[in-house]
């Protein structure tokens, strides 16, 4: 009787330091629905039972290379009370249905915001910063670039990644895809 | 950042009509909406918030009922996020990180108004904008690169020339003109001896001989000064311009060692450092070498202009015929020619950093045995480069002579008409020898026009990227009366809030209030702040709000000299500079005698040790020295610390590196090191603190609890479960 009891102590003890277990996420376990405030909710189905989350945040493992798969679902970071644990996993988007699978791609959407370059105006290099101006999928943009050899990343399949002073990023999918004058703006930089 | 930016006109129409009479409190503004780009204002009032997209409030949200107000940094964008009652909303969206420290204000203002309490009053930080274009400044300085030109950075640079600018830039740009205007006379001479000694004209008598021989002697001499000239030149150049460059690197090392860990740990990196170096050169001899050479080629150019007027206006026509033609090809080519360099250095900046990357982690790369693989990486990346050089080496090898025939063309017009005019008897020889000569001259410069633009961009970038680092602030500075203290150890924290990056505390609210001779020992997870708490006391950073004493004294008011000067740390990683053990042991005390050094040793158990290296004391350690052990390194931290006899003591994670039979070993040291000063040990090996008179336990930035262990373990709370996981691994691991 008293082991057990200590037991139980222990047990609640190890709880805080602990993380939650991730579970595969799954059709079968997980519901996703949107939120009355727009966001994405999610009911889960563990064998210890229901578990209702009014926002999960959807977190991509490779977002460069594999950015529909490996998606983690994780509990938002409340300020000032607990960092949010992860929820769970799920290994492939495509196993989810159409509804389920645009509400997490929304969620992903926002996450992961870099609007695709779809020409480029001009790029001014002025000591060593460069200005560009874009037409990007998200409108017109203008936004300079310290230190062009770091900030500018060219990905292993050729795609192109642009980060500015203030960390925003930006994409070309095909430099060359372009058109002539923009490729030619750009492919000093390269 | 404002808290409360001007609104345009619509924006602040529509503001009026939704809030009535309400008074704005806050205005911040967004840059997406709807994921476009757009101009939005989050406007704050103490009861509502609107948000405000195009001139049209789009959302207006009750703070009665709202909570949790937070900022999610995401990639590429950030959201601002609250509760509305049980419901999670996102306020919205920007792009730009310029607004995140705003955002995170606003979110502590919220949480407060929201709570119907006083909201905290914020400082405005300065602006980070160009008045001129609206553009960012680069950040903690005031350039703004699209507005200033190579002129602003040179400016800045020619003031450290002080002192030496007539050496550096006056004296060679006189020698270089004397030079050339010593170029000028031969062809003037060789007139007189054609047109007086070789063919005079008819009627007139041949010369003597001996005159001609004088004659030709003022050619040998005017030749002979002009190369002295230019000799002169080259080397005071190369002089001063290393002068300046040793002046111009300790102005950087200076401001390097005043700027504040954050932003020397963003810098320095080995690379950086190169570039650095790179960059001081570059600049050095643009100011010794090329400006000098410039201004004398100018010069050059406008004297043989000006002569060359003087002596037949109408040849004057063949040089600068084919000068337009020679100026569209330059300004053509140097598009191209400009980008291929680019390319060029882009590229080879690329297989730099591969080579630094696997010289760095040759170990790691020959553990996994992929010396292969780097290799390749290295080759494909070099093989671009090279394939890139070649093909910019082409095009310059192409252009370049056929710009330079171009320009000659006129040479040989002026030699075709000139033999015209000759024959007619209009133009006498000694003339068009003298006028082809100068022709020649006024070429020369020309040709540097293809140069010069490359050049100075060059230098523009080195300049504005060196300006940078001379312009930057250090965020931490003495006042304007620091004291010097003899310091007791009386530590005290008031209200202290603190992040790295001012929107992300990582302390907050911190008091604690520390006696001289306490012990105090830190526990937290890793990541609570241990470490930043301490960087507070040794006012590495001020904090962002709050105070920080010791004994009864604002840090701010001791001198950073005197304070640092009487604080030892023994950090987990010690750095041992290039030097023998016994420099680094009397690091901190220069002129400690031997005597005090080894009786140091002893106290840190690390003179058994050092005994058995080869040669003692005097055994050279540090980066390519010999290489100590972590236990080791640790031992001489201590020994340097106890020589050093700090008033307040730190060792942050000290031991936490080595295997329990050495911290046995050195435990002992350090409680002898402990004994009669203000210690604050971090420790994750619970055991280490046993003999701190004080525990206290940090979580997620804040103070959770503090007490002496017997305290704490009966209070129950974390530090209690602390003590039981570290106790059952103890168990599970026997
Ligand atoms: N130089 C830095 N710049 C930005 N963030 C930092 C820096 N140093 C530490 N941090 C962050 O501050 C938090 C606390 O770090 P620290 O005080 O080092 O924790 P610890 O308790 O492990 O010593 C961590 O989240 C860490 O990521
Ligand atoms: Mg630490």
């Amino acid at each position: 009787m008293n082991d057990n009891n200590e037991n139980t102590a222990q047990q609640t003890d190890e709880d805080e330091f602990s993380v939650r277990e991730s579970v595969d996420l799954t059709p079968d376990n997980a519901d996703f629905f949107e939120s009355e405030g727009g966001l994405v909710s999610m009911r889960l189905r563990t064998e210890a039972g229901e578990e209702y989350f009014e926002r999960i945040v959807a977190v991509r493992a490779f977002p460069v290379t594999d950015p529909s798969e490996f998606i983690c679902i994780r509990q938002p970071d409340i300020p000032g009370q607990d960092k949010g644990a992860e929820i769970g996993m799920i290994r492939r988007l495509s196993d989810f249905d159409e509804r389920s699978r645009g509400l997490i791609e929304g969620e992903l959407h926002r996450r992961y915001f870099s609007p695709r370059i779809t020409s480029i105006i001009k790029i001014r290099n002025k000591m060593g910063y460069l200005y560009w101006d874009v037409d990007t999928d998200a409108g017109k943009v203008n936004f300079m670039v310290k230190d062009p050899s770091s900030n500018i990343r060219i990905l292993e399949d050729g795609r192109v990644q642009v980060r500015d002073v203030n960390g925003s990023c930006y994409r070309i999918d095909d430099p060359k895809a372009l058109g002539r004058s923009s490729y030619k703006k750009i492919e000093m930089y390269l | 950042m404002k808290m409360l930016c001007n609104m345009p006109q619509g924006a602040a129409a529509a503001f009026e009509r939704a809030a009535g009479g309400e008074s704005l409190r806050y205005c911040v503004p967004f840059d997406l909406y709807e994921d476009r780009v757009a101009d939005g204002y989050i406007a704050c009032t103490d009861r509502h918030i609107y948000k405000i997209v195009a001139d049209e409030v789009v959302k207006i949200y009750d703070l009665s009922r709202m909570s949790a107000f937070s900022v999610e940094t995401m990639h590429g964008s950030c959201g601002f996020y609250a509760r509305d009652g049980s419901v999670a909303v996102l306020i919205c969206r920007f792009a730009s990180r310029r607004y995140v420290s705003a955002y995170y204000k606003l979110a502590a203002a919220c949480d407060e108004l929201a709570a119907a309490r006083r909201p905290p009053e914020f400082r405005d930080s300065p602006d980070e904008y160009c008045p001129k274009c609206g553009r960012q400044y680069i950040p903690h300085t005031s350039i703004c690169p699209f507005c200033s030109s190579a002129g602003t950075s040179f400016r800045r640079l020619w003031s450290l020339a002080k002192g030496m600018r007539w050496r550096m830039v006056l004296f060679p740009a006189l020698a270089a003109m004397a030079a050339v205007a010593l170029r000028f006379a031969i062809p003037a001479v060789q007139k007189i001896a054609i047109n007086r000694y070789i063919y005079p004209p008819d009627g007139v008598q041949r010369g003597m001989i001996d005159k001609f021989l004088v004659l030709f002697a003022a050619v040998l001499f005017i030749e002979l000064a002009q190369r002295v000239m230019s000799a002169l030149c080259e080397w005071v150049g190369t002089r001063t311009g290393n002068f300046y460059a040793q002046r111009l690197r300790d102005a950087l090392f200076d401001k390097i060692q005043q700027l504040s860990m954050a932003s020397v740990s963003k810098k320095s990196s080995g690379s950086i450092i190169g570039r650095i170096n790179r960059d001081v050169r570059i600049i050095s001899r643009f100011m010794a070498v090329d400006l000098p050479h410039y201004i004398s080629q100018i010069f050059s150019f406008l004297l043989a202009l000006v002569l060359l007027l003087y002596i037949s206006p109408r040849m004057c026509l063949f040089v600068f015929i084919p000068l337009p033609i020679a100026a569209f090809c330059i300004f053509i080519s140097r598009k191209k020619l400009s980008a291929l360099y680019r390319r060029v250095w882009t590229l080879e900046i690329r297989a730099d950093d591969t080579l630094q990357d696997a010289f760095n982690g040759i170990r790691v790369v020959k553990s996994y045995g992929q010396e292969d693989r780097m290799i390749d990486a290295y080759g494909r990346k070099s093989e671009t480069f090279t394939a890139f050089t070649e093909r910019s080496h082409k095009f310059q090898d192409t252009v370049f002579p056929l710009i330079g025939f171009i320009v000659r063309l006129g040479s040989y017009f002026i030699t075709m008409f000139g033999y015209a005019w000759l024959f007619r008897g209009t133009l006498d020889l000694g003339t068009l020898n003298q006028f082809s000569s100068y022709s020649g001259i006024i070429y020369e410069p020309l040709t540097l026009v293809s140069v010069i633009p490359r050049t100075i961009a060059q230098f523009a970038a080195s300049a504005a990227k060196v300006a940078e680092i001379l312009e930057e602030v250090p965020e931490v500075t003495d006042s304007a009366d620091p004291a010097d203290i003899k310091i007791k150890g009386d530590v005290r924290l008031e209200h202290v809030t603190f992040g790295y990056d001012s929107f992300n505390p990582v302390l907050k609210d911190v008091s604690l209030d520390v006696s001289a001779g306490e012990m105090i020992g830190i526990v937290g997870l890793s990541g609570s702040g241990k470490t930043t708490l301490i960087n507070l006391i040794m006012r590495l950073y001020d904090p962002d709000s709050g105070r920080v004493f010791i004994d009864g004294v604002d840090v701010r008011d001791i001198s950073q000299r005197s304070l640092r000067s009487q604080m030892g740390v023994v950090l987990q990683q010690t750095h041992l500079f290039s030097g023998s053990v016994r420099d680094n042991i009397r690091y901190a005390k220069p002129d400690a005698d031997d005597e005090q050094i080894v009786r140091a040793a002893r106290i840190a158990n690390a003179h058994d040790f050092i005994m058995r290296l080869p040669e003692g004391y005097n055994t050279i350690v540090g980066d390519r020295g010999y290489t100590l052990s972590g236990g080791e390194r640790q031992r001489i931290a201590i020994a340097r610390a106890v020589i050093h006899d700090p008033a307040v003591l730190i060792l942050d994670e000290a031991t936490s590196a080595l295997d329990t039979e050495t911290e046995k070993l050195i435990q002992d040291s350090i409680s002898r090191l402990v004994a009669g000063r203000t210690t604050f040990a971090i420790a994750h090996r619970l055991s280490t603190l046993r003999n701190a008179d004080r525990l206290i336990v940090i979580d997620r930035g804040r103070i959770a609890e503090c007490g002496t262990h017997a305290q704490l373990l009966a209070a129950r709370g974390l530090y209690y479960k602390f003590v039981m996981v570290q106790y059952r691994a103890l168990i599970e691991k026997d």
